[in-house]
């Protein structure tokens, strides 16, 4: 900026000094011109006056060295009569001058000429004498020209003091001028009042400023959101580019025991050198979509990737990994769960329709008819019992929501059940008994009921002879309902424990179809403690007893 | 220059690793191929050796490259020579898996319930490989001073799998071919396991440059 107006001032303080001397040296020069002229002239008239006088010869050398003016006598035919400067003799015809050719014609005749360098300039003052001679006076002095050049010098001195002067001053201004710029606080754009000219750009800069201030509090915003998602999702979440992963959440990093530092800006294979995954995300690079399935640490996962697109190019890719160990286990269940039901209620339909077709082929004694009729209507009641059983079960697992919930008196439920079986218990020779007091829960009657009576049942139907069943209603010490149903039978062991409650599971399986029983009881009790928020326990010894806590 | 080192040091990296999982995946198969005699993996694991070698040239190639174009000092220079040395050992490794697998395929032998040794051989041996190179990957003297310590219990599983070869010989569960055949795996995972040694070894020198304890 200096520099510019340094340039820009100083060419114009150069052309006002050039053209000022310019017209300057010309009006004074026209100024002395004229004068030189008025005097060349008078001097003229003097000479002419006193030469008419006194005749042509009182002009003699020293006449002519008084005046700075030549002085010069011509005779008629143009010779030179005399000449203040040279010598007369020398001199050739002057008759074709044309200020002596204009003083012959009319008297008198005023000429200036340029000598052959113009730096010069002479005027001329013809007049002519009473005798018909001619005397002429003559001035040189410098021309305009000449008086320029002369001084020309004082000019480039002119300038160049000028110009120091100018550097010194613009450099002083541009500070003084830039200053207060230099100064304006960007960050409160609005609070400076520098120069009323710069307001529209301060403007703008507020303007701008508060544009960026939104879109950056978005990026963050969105920034958060996007690591709030990322970051406690339950599920891996890795994002990469074509080369490199640009990114590895919380859970991937557990999942395959690295950290964010070791991965970021890597390959892939420093996350894993798994080779599902390898594969997957260079499928998902070559833009095809990928699902595989991953066994980390006995856990199974689900792993999707996908291409990343921009403008119809893959530019990167996100996997994600699902545990779905949970998701198989059940698969698996469900599947051995339907492989069951199929079998259990084929094996009863198989007996009826071989009983019915020996009968349809008369291959039965008219006296055998009734027995073979009692097994085919107990094979159906055991097929319809257990097609009961899984609808209960089924209902139980479907909606927990559309079961009404009441008060209900568990000791009258159990009272009810105890009355249901009291029959089958003498037939089995054992002795039932039924102790408590009077609790009240919120519950689902049916539910509950299903749930005593299949415990109750169970309690008989593996008892031993002259066995006992007690069944015990209390209020726990933590105000919890009790209902604990003790048996003196067979026992469970230790190992199966855990798994008397999962579907069609039996302990002993060979004996299975001389107790009777679908094998879902003790899955309708379990599914209905879940129901009802309640806990089983279980106190069993292989052949003494076993003991079935509910706690509600 | 030096973003370009940077750039090849890190393709060195992924490399690396990457031939590291090839060996972790035929020494994980050649487990598989024991337990089970699967006939067709015994012939992947042989096949993917051919990868192994191949990887184990480019990397070298690599190397070389490095060593003369870049012409680095110090730990850079550490690492490369560290990649070099262990390149080898890991072909070495690819190579006994591919034997093993050999050896499977043409006899088809299962392993005698008696062997419970050898099986333990192979346990042990994998997840020395595994863990050699998980210390190269994220850089773990701890882990890799533990692969070290590991090679004293393989030669040890080594001299009771060889008693118990010479039992089974001896009670005449196993024939003279078969004994010889589980000699030569359990070499082979024994091998295998210094392999896996070495490479610990060279990864704590790429770390602090200091190898087998100078």
């Amino acid at each position: 900026m200096r520099k510019k107006v340094f340039q820009h001032a100083g060419a114009l303080i150069i052309a006002a000094i050039i053209l000022t001397f310019f017209t300057m040296s010309w009006a004074m020069y026209n100024n002395t011109a004229e004068q030189l002229r008025v005097s060349v002239r008078n001097e003229c008239e003097y000479y002419r006056y006193f030469l008419d006088k006194m005749g042509d010869d009182s002009l003699d050398k020293p006449a002519g060295k008084i005046t700075a003016s030549r002085v010069t006598l011509i005779d008629t035919d143009g010779t030179v009569l005399f000449d203040s400067v040279e010598d007369e003799n020398m001199m050739g015809n002057h008759s074709g001058r044309p200020e002596v050719i204009e003083a012959e014609k009319t008297g008198e005749s005023n000429i200036s000429r340029y000598s052959e360098t113009l730096r010069s300039k002479t005027y001329y003052t013809a007049l002519r004498l009473d005798n018909g001679k001619i005397i002429r006076v003559s001035l040189t002095t410098d021309s305009v020209f000449g008086v320029m050049l002369r001084n020309i010098w004082l000019v480039v001195v002119l300038i160049a003091a000028v110009l120091v002067v100018e550097l010194l001053m613009v450099s002083h201004m541009t500070k003084a001028l830039v200053k207060p710029i230099n100064e304006i606080d960007l960050n409160h754009p609005l609070d400076n009042k520098a120069y009323e000219e710069l307001s529209p750009l301060l403007g703008r800069i507020h303007q701008q400023q508060k544009q960026i201030q939104q879109q950056m509090e978005e990026l963050r915003h969105n920034q958060e959101e996007y690591l709030a998602i990322t970051e406690y999702m339950k599920d891996g979440l890795i994002v990469t580019n074509q080369s490199v992963v640009l990114s590895i959440n919380r859970s991937a990093q557990n999942l395959f025991d690295v950290t964010a530092e070791e991965c970021i800006n890597h390959n892939i294979v420093t996350v894993s050198r798994n080779e599902q995954l390898k594969e997957a995300l260079d499928h998902a690079l070559e833009g095809s979509s990928e699902e595989r399935m991953l066994e980390i640490n006995g856990r199974v996962y689900q792993l999707l990737a996908n291409p990343v697109r921009v403008d119809r190019v893959v530019s990167g890719a996100v996997i994600l990994v699902l545990d779905v160990t949970e998701k198989q286990k059940a698969e698996v269940m469900r599947r051995e769960f339907s492989a069951n039901v199929s079998h259990e209620l084929k094996t009863p339909l198989m007996s009826i329709s071989g009983y019915a077709e020996i009968i349809e082929n008369n291959m039965v004694k008219p006296e055998d008819i009734p027995k073979f009729a009692g097994r085919i209507h107990s094979e159906a009641s055991r097929l319809s019992s257990l097609v009961e059983d899984i609808i209960k079960l089924s209902r139980l697992d479907e909606n927990d929501q559309s079961i009404p919930m009441e008060e209900v008196d568990l000791m009258q439920i159990c009272r009810d059940v105890e009355g249901h079986l009291s029959i089958r218990a003498k037939e089995q020779q054992v002795k039932m008994t039924l102790r408590g007091e009077s609790c009240r829960i919120k519950g689902a009657r049916q539910v509950l009921y299903e749930m005593i009576y299949n415990l109750c049942d169970n309690a008989i139907k593996y008892n031993r002879r002259d066995g006992e069943v007690e069944v015990t209603v209390s209020r726990g010490r933590n105000g919890r309902a009790v209902v604990s149903v003790a048996d003196t039978g067979i026992g469970i062991a230790k190992e199966d424990q855990e798994r008397i409650f999962e579907r069609f599971y039996r302990v002993d399986k060979s004996h299975s179809r001389e107790t009777g029983g679908t094998g879902l009881g003790l899955s309708i009790v379990k599914h209905g403690a879940i129901l009802h928020d309640a806990k089983i326990k279980i106190e069993s010894t292989l052949g003494t007893g076993t003991k079935i806590i509910l706690e509600f | 220059m030096r973003e370009r080192f940077e750039q090849q040091m890190e393709i060195l990296h992924t490399e690396l690793i990457e031939l590291g999982a090839l060996c972790e995946q035929a020494i994980g198969r050649t487990y598989e191929v024991l337990l089970e005699g699967n006939q067709r993996a015994a012939e992947e694991i042989i096949k993917k050796d051919q990868v192994v070698d191949a990887k184990e040239r480019e990397i070298e190639d690599l190397c070389f490259r490095i060593i003369l174009q870049q012409q680095p000092v110090a730990r850079d220079l550490r690492q490369v020579s560290a990649a070099l040395k262990m390149i080898t050992d890991m072909e070495r490794i690819g190579d006994q898996a591919a034997d093993i697998a050999d050896i499977v395929k043409v006899t088809s032998l299962g392993v005698p319930d008696a062997s419970i040794r050898l099986k333990d051989m192979a346990k042990v041996t994998a997840s020395m490989v595994t863990k050699c190179i998980d210390a190269y990957v994220k850089q773990d003297l701890k882990l890799a001073r533990e692969v070290i310590d590991f090679d004293d219990i393989v030669d040890d599983l080594f001299d009771e799998v060889k008693d118990e070869i010479l039992q089974g010989m001896r009670k005449g569960i196993t024939t003279d071919v078969q004994s010889l055949d589980y000699l030569m795996i359990a070499k082979y995972y024994e091998r295998i396991g210094d392999h896996a040694t070495n490479i610990a070894e060279w990864v704590v020198y790429s770390i602090n440059g200091h190898h087998k304890g100078e």
